[in-house]
């Protein structure tokens, strides 16, 4: 008897024999156990969203008894609404994901729980004070530090080069910047206008302008967040030094926003400009020139502003809430803190992690991670108060005012601090 | 005395500085090597336990070795978990996560001109066969073309390379005979790398077709650095063999590829080729069109220039996902050359199985769908 062998069966085998017997690798140790089920509502999007994901994948894969859903809710903003919203209607995630600056109105609604007697010591020791001081109200600690970031200056190093600038020496100071700027800031075609910018500040509200600022002596609000103090002599001097930079050594354009100033740098428009560190992933891998990152540059003193976010357990349920807690502790543990910062840019929150051998080893290879580091030291966050989003539209206002419309600095802050002033008085009633 | 003392201090502040900067490596753990063979990853690993280091030398290694274990591709994630026990010694742990190894999809085209040709088939790719990074590569065309072909490749960790391609092919794509043509190709290469960036190497082919032939090709290839935004390799091998009845085959291969990132993500590629053959070359061996878009063996001749460039980008709300705009053109000939041109579009994804699965449409003398996985 003739035995036809077809290639489709030969075919068939090979499959069969190489893909079971991978896949067996794979199923060995898989026990079936109902998990608790945990939703967290997350910011992250586009390549932190990949490296957020593949944690809780991770996460999911090495245990059983809980399965975390990732799921992203848009930016800060929009999750603080939704979470507001959620709040009356009883659907709240169980953790989410809050701009540390955005944890006031839910502690005032009485949403969230303190934390500080579930957070073991290791955390409470291990974690640097500034991140605790995101998230601590009053002492009470209402989230877990995660992603934490400062503002660093971004520098297109071949545009340097092209200047005939050292790219590996950055401006420090301002004065710097604006020295560095006029040689920078060039007219390629000799059209009349400006084909390349050497700097761009995108003063994001109370963001960009608390650390200026700072740098110059002066504070955003008084301690007891019932007084607005950027519109001393202070906060003018930082406005009128952008509005030199803009206007005097026009080495900056003085109408573009975030959004606009972030396409110009990608495509090399902008050679300078303060972004956060957040950003140094994307920036490396995305930019088809080489990214020099730097210290924010100082006016008088260094000063740079800490953001980011915390996660938040928002179930009640007790077996929930246990769960949360040990998915948050996992997601922020020292090799886990690591991983994020490399993966993204956001700052280690760990003494042990910035101590680390990886750490270390990784600076040499990736030395633009290592400088938003640096600046912990000088690292602060911004002036908590529940009015803090209505403040942040007020200075924006402000700014544009002064920047684009070209108003009287002191008269345009002496406005918004009266308004800041009602709204704190506000509060306080 | 007091400059005796003076010394002392100095020679004991100066020995405790030094000790300072030196650390004992106690123990060397790996963990999360399911597949990949623990000695293959310590070779890799040039640290020697109960040693003590200089701690910044230690960063320096440590960062060579990560680079040098993310180079042999096996490795989703490579991580140094280090422990400083009681008597201030070091344990350092190297966690791995392994990647998936094995990739599987679809091969070859279908085309359409008149009437469809498929010629579509299945392939196998395993990345890490004994644990120790060598690879192994099925295709089995299964419709016009019905056959094998399996390629090994070594670690390419190692400075020598060798790579096997046996291949055994039934053409029943001539429809009017209804017969059918066999071929049977052997083709062991092994190249070695001399300097930084040049190989050196040869391959030797058997060919079976009608009668028996045989190709020696020695080469010569540059690689720029593979991490700098701009990438290119040159390759160049002289081709001498004997075709049937000591006949003689003759010829020379060039190749150049170039590759840069651009902004986000995207990249370009141009790849350009250009081939003399000339001699008692079998029918099998013969310079044809590679342009997607043709039949096979639409154009041939003694003499081809290939081209082809692609740009690609990742959708930015789905990076697993890539787009690809691509020209292909031949020029080919004996004496009066004729060209070709086709152009088209791709779509790319990544995933855990596939590495990734390329569907290009191609539009050319005719359509095409390529599935474009040759190794």
């Amino acid at each position: 008897m003739k035995i036809k062998i077809s290639f489709h069966s030969i075919a068939s085998l090979i499959f069969t024999f190489l893909i079971f017997g991978n896949f067996s690798v794979y199923a060995k140790g898989v026990v079936k156990r109902k998990p608790v089920e945990i939703v967290f509502w997350h910011s992250m999007s586009v390549y932190q969203e990949n490296a957020l994901e593949n944690m809780i994948e991770e996460y999911n894969k090495i245990q059983n008894d809980v399965r975390v859903t990732g799921i992203f809710q848009g930016l800060y903003n929009d999750v603080r609404i939704k979470l507001l919203n959620s709040s009356k209607s009883g659907n709240l995630p169980d953790i989410a994901q809050v701009a540390v600056e955005y944890l006031d109105p839910f502690i005032q609604e009485g949403l969230i729980e303190p934390l500080n007697d579930v957070i073991p010591d290791e955390d409470k020791n291990d974690i640097l004070q500034q991140f605790w001081s995101c998230v601590t109200r009053n002492g009470k600690i209402y989230a877990y530090p995660f992603n934490q970031s400062v503002q660093v200056l971004y520098y297109n190093k071949e545009a340097f080069k092209k200047a005939g600038l050292d790219p590996d020496k950055p401006p420090k100071t301002w004065n710097d910047v604006i020295e560095y700027g006029k040689k920078l800031t060039k007219d390629f075609d000799g059209d009349g206008r400006i084909d390349q910018w050497g700097i761009l500040i995108s003063l994001e509200g109370v963001f960009g302008f608390t650390p200026l600022i700072r740098q110059v002596g002066g504070e955003f609000l008084d301690e007891e967040r019932k007084k607005a103090l950027f519109n001393s002599d202070k906060g003018v001097k930082v406005m009128k030094l952008l509005l030199d930079m803009a206007y005097k050594y026009k080495i900056m354009p003085a109408n573009w926003n975030l959004f606009e100033g972030t396409n110009a740098f990608l495509s090399g428009k902008i050679v300078m400009g303060p972004i956060t560190c957040a950003g140094i992933k994307f920036a490396e891998n995305n930019l088809p020139w080489e990214l020099g990152i730097a210290p924010l540059p100082y006016i008088e003193n260094k000063s740079v502003l800490l953001g980011g976010a915390g996660l938040v357990i928002f179930t009640d349920s007790s077996k929930k809430r246990k769960a949360a807690l040990n998915f948050i502790k996992w997601l922020t543990n020292k090799e886990n803190c690591i991983k994020w910062h490399e993966n993204t840019g956001y700052l280690p929150l760990r003494k042990s992690a910035i101590e680390s051998y990886e750490l270390k080893s990784f600076y040499l290879k990736h030395p633009n991670y290592k400088v938003p580091v640096d600046q912990l030291p000088y690292a602060r966050p911004p002036d908590f108060t529940p009015m803090l989003p209505q403040i942040d539209q007020i200075i924006r206002f402000a700014i544009q005012d002064i920047m684009i419309n070209r108003k009287d600095p002191k008269s345009v802050l002496d406005l918004a601090a009266k308004k800041v002033d009602e709204l704190l008085g506000g509060e306080k009633e | 005395m007091k400059l005796i003392r003076l010394c002392l201090l100095f020679i004991a502040l100066s020995a405790t500085t030094i000790l300072a900067d030196q650390v004992y490596l106690k123990d060397l753990r790996i963990t999360g090597n399911r597949i990949t063979k623990k000695e293959y990853i310590m070779r890799l690993i040039d640290l020697k336990v109960n040693k003590s280091y200089d701690v910044d030398r230690l960063m320096d290694k440590m960062s060579i070795i990560k680079d040098r274990l993310y180079s042999t591709g096996l490795f989703e994630n490579v991580f140094f978990d280090d422990q400083i026990d009681e008597n201030n010694n070091l344990i350092l742990t190297v966690k791995l996560r392994e990647k998936n190894y094995l990739h599987f999809g679809p091969s070859g085209r279908i085309y359409y001109k008149d009437a469809l040709y498929p010629d579509i088939g299945l392939y196998i790719d395993y990345l890490n066969l004994l644990g120790r990074n060598n690879r192994l590569y099925i295709n089995t065309p299964m419709y016009e073309n019905q056959g094998i072909a399996i390629k090994f490749q070594n670690d390419p960790m190692r400075n020598y390379q060798f790579t096997a391609l046996l291949k055994y092919l039934v053409d029943k794509s001539n429809r009017v005979s209804e017969s059918s043509i066999k071929s049977f190709t052997v083709v062991p290469e092994i190249t070695f790398s001399v300097f930084n960036d040049f190989e050196i190497g040869s391959s030797f082919t058997y060919n079976r077709y009608n009668g028996s032939s045989f190709l020696f090709a020695p080469e010569l290839s540059y690689s720029s650095n593979q991490k700098s935004k701009r990438h290119i390799t040159l390759d160049t091998s002289i081709i001498l063999g004997a075709g049937e009845q000591k006949s003689v085959i003759y010829g020379i291969s060039s190749r150049a590829n170039y590759k840069q990132e651009l902004l986000l993500q995207m990249s370009l590629k141009v790849n350009a080729l250009m081939d003399f053959l000339d001699g008692d070359v079998p029918k099998n061996l013969e310079l044809t069109n590679r342009s997607r878009g043709y039949p096979y063996g639409y154009l041939s001749g003694n003499k081809r220039f290939y081209f082809t460039s692609e740009i690609s980008f990742p959708l930015p709300w789905s990076p697993n996902i890539s787009i690809a705009i691509f020209v292909d053109s031949d020029i080919i000939g004996y004496n009066n050359l004729k060209s070709i041109l086709s152009g088209g579009a791709g779509l790319k994804l990544y995933s855990r199985f596939f590495n990734p699965l390329n569907i290009d449409l191609i539009v050319g003398k005719g359509i095409e769908i390529n599935f474009n996985n040759e190794l």
